[in-house]
């Protein structure tokens, strides 16, 4: 979701805000990207664009499917104001990129004056989806599968000399929060840890802390740039920016996959504060029957049509080991390390799966602490 | 003995549907409370479906001039959907064991080979239950037809009478 992203991320900080849709597309046999301007802070030029895409997607064959909440929602990525998106828009992206149904779905999308998408709507039925979307997380477990890696990290974290005495985990493009309030609630990680969530939409955002205080929860959420975890930005809590920028470890779910080139690099990058030891990002595991597993489970269990798409698309937007060991590499000094790697886990037991950066020095407390389960880890050298 | 074993098969599947027809409308991570309401919810059209299928029955007997052929009859349609549901059932039972029970990569197993295919081809299941229980006889084929199709619109009652937006 809306990570198609900003154009490199940081790289476009100072100048004008432009949102970027990337298309992957098959070029002479080669994969290039395209880079489509899709709108600009004011919604200005969107005509124009849509035309730009349909005439590339003419004679080009889209490989990578675009996600139909990824491009109905759009932020400044400096003040995370809201920048109003043209269904219009949309709609001809969709139909460029070839994906009909995606077009269908957008095209119904309630409009205001002047063909603009409703906010509102659109935030209550992205609310919707992803609280459909949680009930896959939890039938897949996988605020479990996270904890269960994550509980050797911490500890491998704690054995360094300079140890922070609290830590803080932050979960980046945390939706509804999810994993952050299971971790919350089940207190896995120690009385040491603090768990924040981090997203840029603001009607998750407060979807997430109205579900944590009526459980009585002890996590919090904020609005973060993923790209721009440096940035103190606006938010729901006193200097959220400064709890985003301060953690230990990042961790988030179903996050990589909306990030594609440069937007991956930077999004690592971002992660390579003095303050971080570590992050751990799950992600669909890029194998053969991801696609047909994604249909077939999001049909059963999804009712929106939207959420049931974009299902598919990210199925098939899902990047492999080798692209993300290599993009990981962006958070130097972190070692990147993939944990159980596609070629090695069985498909019907893993469907998402982690990439790790670490400090060098903490590799080995990381092995020992995983202990038989280090086997499963591979670094970029395999 | 065909009847109970239905009748057990339907109220198990009803409070299921209510469960099913609850997921994804609420957020919170403890819902044991919300779900076995939810699953009540279920039950409560899950009878009255059970109580139209059974006066249907007792329609199609009294209506026999040989009321235990025609018993015979409904029992032999019965004892056929049960071999259809049953061993789904069964294979149902055991996907439902390793995913409580089992480590969460045993638990993706169940819910990716086992419960998540199971859900999507429960309506043919049905359909394959009430086609195999009327072969050959109008009475069974009534009696089941009107079980089968209420049990199939107990997921959909429930979720549009509780659960249409996120609690
Ligand atoms: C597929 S959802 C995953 C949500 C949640 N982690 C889960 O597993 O259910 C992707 C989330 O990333 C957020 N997101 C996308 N781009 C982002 C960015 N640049 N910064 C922060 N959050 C972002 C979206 O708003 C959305 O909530």
């Amino acid at each position: 979701m809306f990570g198609a992203g900003y154009e490199s991320g940081q790289s476009s900080a100072g100048r004008a805000i432009r949102r970027v849709v990337h298309a992957e597309v098959v070029d002479g046999g080669r994969d290039s990207t395209l880079t489509t301007s899709c709108r600009t802070a004011t919604n200005s030029g969107g005509e124009e664009v849509g035309r730009r895409v349909r005439e590339h997607a003419a004679y080009r064959a889209p490989v990578s499917p675009l996600e139909v909440s990824d491009l109905i929602v759009d932020h400044h990525p400096g003040s995370l104001d809201r920048v109003p998106v043209a269904r219009a828009d949309v709609v001809a992206t969709l139909r460029a990129a070839g994906q009909s149904r995606g077009a269908r779905i957008a095209a119904r999308l309630p409009v205001l004056d002047g063909g603009l998408l409703d906010p509102a709507y659109v935030d209550r039925r992205l609310v919707a989806v992803h609280t459909e979307l949680q009930r896959l997380s939890e039938e897949l477990r996988i605020p479990e599968r996270l904890a269960h890696l994550l509980g050797p990290l911490l500890t491998a974290v704690r054995s360094a000399e300079d140890a922070p005495d609290r830590i803080r985990v932050v979960d980046i493009g945390c939706g509804l929060g999810h994993v952050v309030r299971w971790l919350a609630a089940h207190e896995v990680l120690g009385p040491d840890v603090e768990v924040v969530g981090a997203d840029v939409h603001a009607a998750l955002v407060a979807e997430a802390t109205r579900l944590a205080d009526d459980e009585g929860l002890p996590c919090r959420f904020t609005r973060a740039n993923a790209f721009r975890l440096d940035e103190t930005a606006p938010g729901t809590i006193p200097t959220p920016g400064a709890a985003v920028r301060a953690a230990t470890v990042y961790i988030s779910t179903g996050l990589l996959h909306h990030f594609r080139g440069p937007d991956l690099d930077t999004f690592f990058a971002a992660q390579a504060t003095p303050d971080t030891v570590a992050f751990c990002h799950y992600d669909i595991a890029a194998t053969r029957i991801a696609p047909f597993g994604a249909w077939l489970f999001h049909r059963a269990r999804m009712r929106d049509p939207l959420g049931r798409h974009d299902g598919v698309a990210s199925a098939r937007r899902a990047h492999d080991d080798t692209t993300l060991l290599h993009a990981a590499r962006a958070a130097r000094p972190l070692v990147p390390l993939i944990h159980e790697p596609t070629t090695r886990s069985n498909p019907l037991c893993t469907t998402l799966r982690p990439v790790l950066g670490i400090r060098p020095d903490l590799v080995g407390p990381l092995r020992a602490a995983l202990g038989k389960e280090a086997r499963r880890l591979q670094g970029v050298a395999g | 003995m065909s009847a109970l074993l239905l009748v057990a098969l339907a109220l198990v599947d009803a409070a299921l549907s209510g469960f099913r027809a609850s997921g994804g409308r609420n957020g919170r991570i403890r819902r044991r409370a919300a779900d076995l309401r939810a699953a009540r919810r279920g039950l409560l059209p899950g009878v009255p479906v059970l109580a139209t299928s059974a006066a249907v029955a007792l329609a199609v007997l009294g209506a026999a001039d040989d009321r235990g052929a025609r018993y015979a009859e409904l029992d032999a349609a019965a004892w056929r959907m049960l071999a259809v549901l049953l061993p789904y059932a069964g294979i149902v039972a055991v996907s439902m064991l390793c995913y409580l029970a089992g480590s969460f990569r045993v638990a993706t197993f169940a819910i990716l080979a086992g419960l998540g295919p199971l859900t999507m081809v429960r309506p043919l299941l049905v359909v394959g239950g009430v086609v195999a229980a009327g072969w050959g006889t109008s009475a069974g084929a009534a009696v089941a037809a009107t079980a089968g199709s209420g049990i199939l619109l107990v997921e959909p009652y429930v979720h549009r009478r509780w659960y249409r937006t996120p609690l």
